[in-house]
This record gives C-alpha cells, sequence and structure tokens, in this order.
C-alpha cells in the first residue's frame, strides 16, 4: 500500500466523524514490513496528484517515515523537479506491506496483509 | 529471421489456482464482450492516463486487458486501482500482477466507495458489476457470491456506485460500466440523477443466449 492510498482512506464505521488521517502501524513481527520500490517518474502525474492529496497528511505521514519534505509549497515549487522528486519518493515508492491501519476516533483496525489494506466492516 | 514480441499478459494463474478457480470469478463472455468494447475505444483514451480504478476486478483479467491494449498502443497508465469485497479476487489480482512483473497497481479489498475520500482522483473508472437478480440472502457477502448478487433487478450495487462515483472522477474522466437487460438499464440511464450528472452513451450491445449485456460510457457533464 502506498502513502497515495493511505491519503485517500478514511474510516467509514457508523457514527465515526473524523475517521482521517488513518495511523499507519507497522507490523514488528513482520521481516518486512515495509518496501521501496522504483517507479517511473512522470511529472505531470506528480503536479496532478498533489492537486488532489491532502498535503498536511502526506507531510505528517511521510515524516514518519524518515522522508522529509516541505513543510508547504507554491506554485514555483511545481517547477522544481527536486521538490516533484522528493513528492513521487513520499507518494510511490513506499509501500506498506504488513501493519494496520487505526482510526483516531474510534479505534478501528484495518489490517495490511502484503501490501493489501482490508477496510472491510468487521474484518 | 526477425522476431516481433507483442506485448501480452500471463493469465495462466487464473485458470491454475484452486482457490481462483473455487473463490473468484472466472472470465466469462461478459469480461470478454467489455475487452470488445475497450479495444473500440482505445483511440479515445488519451495517451496519457493518471488513475484508473477498477471496482469489482475480480480475478484481474479486465484491468490487465486494458494494461495490454494500452501498452500495445504505447499508452501509459500511471497507476491503477483495483478494489474487491471478495479477499481472494484481491490475493489473485496480486499473485498475476507479480508473475508479470507488473508494479504499478494498488489493490484495496473494499466495498464499493466506502472508506474511501472523494477527490475527483481518477481518469477512468470501470466497472463489470454483479448484475444478476437476487434475493436479498444472497446480497451482503464478501465471497463470489458477491460477484453476481445484484439484488432487486440485479442493479442495487450498480445503483449504489453510480449515485457515489460523481465525487471521484476528475472532471474529463470516463466511466465504463457493464449493464444487462434485466438491469433495466434504460431506465438508469434515462433517471435524473444520472442524466443531470452524465452524459451517457451505449458503446454495445450483445445478446447472448441467456443475457443481453450493454456497455454504456459516461461523462461528466461540464458546463
Amino acid at each position: 500500500m502506498r502513502l497515495l492510498t493511505h491519503n485517500f482512506l478514511k474510516c467509514n464505521e457508523e457514527n465515526c466523524t473524523g475517521g482521517y488521517p488513518l495511523q499507519i502501524k507497522l507490523d514488528d513481527t513482520s521481516s518486512e514490513n515495509v518496501k521501496i520500490l522504483e517507479q517511473d517518474f512522470n511529472k505531470e502525474f506528480v503536479k496532478n496528484v498533489l492537486s488532489k492529496v491532502d498535503y498536511d497528511v502526506l507531510y505528517n505521514t511521510a515524516k514518519q517515515f524518515g522522508i522529509s519534505l516541505l513543510f508547504s509549497y507554491t506554485s514555483q515549487h511545481l517547477e522544481d523537479e527536486g521538490f516533484l522528486n522528493s513528492i513521487h519518493h513520499a507518494l510511490f515508492k513506499i509501500h506498506i506491506m504488513e501493519g494496520s491501519l487505526i482510526c483516531p476516533q474510534c479505534h478501528v483496525s484495518f489490517p495490511i496483509k502484503d501490501g493489501i489494506p482490508n477496510m472491510l466492516k468487521g474484518n | 529471421m526477425t522476431f516481433s514480441s507483442v506485448f501480452k499478459i500471463n493469465f495462466d494463474f487464473i485458470y491454475n489456482d484452486e482457490e481462483v478457480k473455487k473463490n473468484v470469478y472466472l472470465p466469462s463472455s461478459d469480461t470478454f464482450t467489455f475487452i470488445d468494447a475497450l479495444e473500440n475505444e482505445v483511440d479515445n483514451i488519451p495517451s496519457d492516463v493518471n488513475m484508473v480504478l477498477e471496482m469489482g476486478t475480480g480475478s484481474g483479467y479486465l484491468t490487465l486487458s486494458l494494461y495490454e491494449l494500452l501498452k500495445r498502443k504505447n499508452k501509459n497508465v500511471d497507476i491503477f486501482y483495483c478494489v474487491d469485497i471478495n479477499k481472494s479476487a484481491c490475493n489473485c489480482v496480486k499473485n498475476v500482477l507479480r508473475k508479470n512483473n507488473i508494479l504499478n497497481v494498488e489493490i484495496i479489498n473494499n466495498d464499493l466507495f466506502n472508506n474511501i475520500r472523494k477527490c475527483e482522483q481518477f481518469d477512468l473508472i470501470m466497472f463489470n458489476p454483479p448484475y444478476v437478480p437476487t434475493e436479498q440472502d444472497e446480497m451482503d457477502t464478501t465471497n463470489i457470491v458477491a460477484s453476481y448478487a445484484g439484488g432487486k433487478y440485479g442493479r442495487e450495487i450498480i445503483l449504489n456506485f453510480l449515485l457515489n462515483v460523481y465525487g471521484y472522477l476528475n472532471k474529463y474522466g470516463v466511466i465504463y460500466i457493464l449493464l444487462e437487460k434485466n438491469n433495466k438499464p434504460h431506465e438508469i440511464m434515462n433517471h435524473t440523477h444520472i442524466t443531470e450528472k452524465f452524459l451517457c452513451l451505449l458503446l454495445k450491445k450483445k445478446k447472448t443466449l441467456n443475457e443481453t449485456i450493454f456497455i454504456y460510457k459516461l461523462k461528466k457533464k461540464v458546463s
């Protein structure tokens, strides 16, 4: 599961408002709970996706994985390949393989197994 | 002697794995009809598509067929999203991707759009839905039954999808959806909830022994 996906996921349990962002908890018993995988850089795609994601959530989540993004950006940064590359890395190259997503509001836990999050109720 | 190698997906896993054969909807005539329609549409698909979503991916046959189609035309998709309520289907997709060394796909074990934020993030959304009319007791499953059980007029899941999809599609995005005659497709596509938001085009109609399949293309009505 990429951080792009994490950015789009929220808690949808009944009566849970404020279930975003979900907290990522890695499975410490797993030998490879996070993977870094290469992905082709497409400048236009990164710029487009930036307009869709919640940047604050991305900033905070990337920090959890040792990536220090710019705290905020301007339209000038959108032409800076260094900046776009850091976004590309954070959104697409970090893969959460084993862990869980925890709702900060109702504390429900959604497991991530082999990179696939299970968002079903009562899983 | 020269060889030209055409890009080809290896779908063997779908047909050889016991768990898949038992628990996942295998490609069938509705799947192939959908692919025919996409083949005819491929020139309308931009050469650079950012994000594609397949709702109800099942075995992954449709997404990977689109992947193959686009690759052969030198068109690029940055990332595919595959969503399915059936965990066995999600695992099947994962395995078929691995066997084909395809990495730019995200899989989510999820019930339609629940838990996904509306960010107008997708350029192309496809759905070959459960379309068989069934009783209520076949609804609310997460196994292979979910691949066909459509409830009343076989369209409960279809309607849920259509009433929610708008906020997930970007301004010039496109939806491809399959409907069957029992769903009363004309009634659905002429309903104000649809006509006020979307332009609808019937791409293909195919009659088989037991079914008549309709493939529709929807675009947002932009002022």
